[in-house]
């Protein structure tokens, strides 16, 4: 069992010198490289050809972050809790470049590939003709509602990121932005069409009722 | 580029998907909020929140602007994924 060590003794390892604070590094990167591949598996499976390689290197790229945030730590939770974050992080952020490199953002819209939002759930079935046209209605309504309330800087990242699923750290990537700041935009144009929404006497809860939602 | 969008988003072939992504779209204007955190305020708890919610504390109450976040938010619902299946796979050590 490598992790017998309790949050303030990894802190005082990690700050040591020599074998001290060599041992901690062996340990906390043995620990990683056994959590990891469980907390990674779903997003490339372990059968990959460059599983043990990403491991290895996602196990090596956390611990230098860890040393580098080190003075961060709070001891809000498990130090090693705190590592996995860092490491999941590190791990995922990589694989989302990864899996959208060769996609180009302007071609997103002919794409049938779609990430799903947590939340996401799926329409009721067949509506009746009367119901078929009033959702025809509310799409339009929708398109109009952006067109006149987006920037088409804000169009262009809530269409690839909140409607085709790319990633935020992608698109920040592609963009020369960073996750944070898109995270913004998205959150600005969705109130702004919130309260557009809301000027014309209508909720999200109301239009989502048209979908039998 | 716009304008493909739109086009995009007409239903056409294939009905049902667009739907689905209207009803998505809705959703996440259902659950916006005027006071939202980034994705760095909550990469910030997540360590936390997840010890919490393990804990069987009430996370939504305690924390509910990082359960928000985490409902709106692809990225950073994966990392809360991937740090659970860490926390249970280092159990079994």
């Amino acid at each position: 069992m490598l992790n017998t060590r309790d949050n303030e003794t990894w802190l005082k390892d990690l700050r040591a010198e020599g074998a001290q604070r060599e041992a901690a590094l062996d340990d906390l990167h043995t620990i990683l490289l056994r959590v990891l591949p469980s907390a990674l598996s779903r997003w490339l499976p372990s059968n990959s050809s460059h599983f043990e390689t990403f491991i290895e290197d996602t196990a090596q790229e956390t611990v230098l972050r860890v040393l580098d945030r080190l003075d961060s730590f709070q001891g809000r939770s498990k130090f090693t809790t705190w590592v996995y974050k860092i490491g999941v992080n590190i791990g995922l952020g990589e694989l989302r470049l990864r899996k959208w490199k060769e996609v180009s953002l302007d071609g997103l819209e002919e794409s049938n590939q779609r990430d799903k939002m947590p939340s996401e759930r799926f329409a009721s079935e067949a509506p009746s003709p009367e119901g078929m046209l009033e959702r025809k209605n509310v799409i339009a309504m929708i398109q109009q509602v952006m067109k006149e309330e987006l920037t088409p800087h804000q169009h262009q990242v809530m269409m690839a990121m909140a409607v085709q699923g790319v990633p935020l750290n992608v698109v920040a990537e592609r963009i020369g932005s960073n996750r944070n700041a898109l995270y913004k935009l998205i959150h600005d144009a969705r109130l702004r069409l919130k309260g557009r929404l809301e000027r014309e006497g209508l909720s999200p809860a109301d239009l989502l009722a048209v979908f039998g939602e | 580029m716009m304008m493909k969008f739109f086009n995009w988003l007409k239903p056409k072939k294939k009905k049902e998907e667009d739907v689905a992504v209207i009803i998505q779209f809705l959703q996440m204007l259902e659950m916006t909020d005027e006071n939202e955190i980034s994705c760095d305020d909550v990469h910030e708890l997540l360590d936390q929140f997840v010890e919490l919610q393990q804990r069987g504390e009430r996370v939504e109450e305690l924390m509910p602007l990082v359960k928000r976040h985490l409902d709106m938010c692809r990225e950073c619902f994966e990392e809360y994924e991937a740090l659970l299946a860490a926390l249970a796979f280092e159990k079994t050590l």
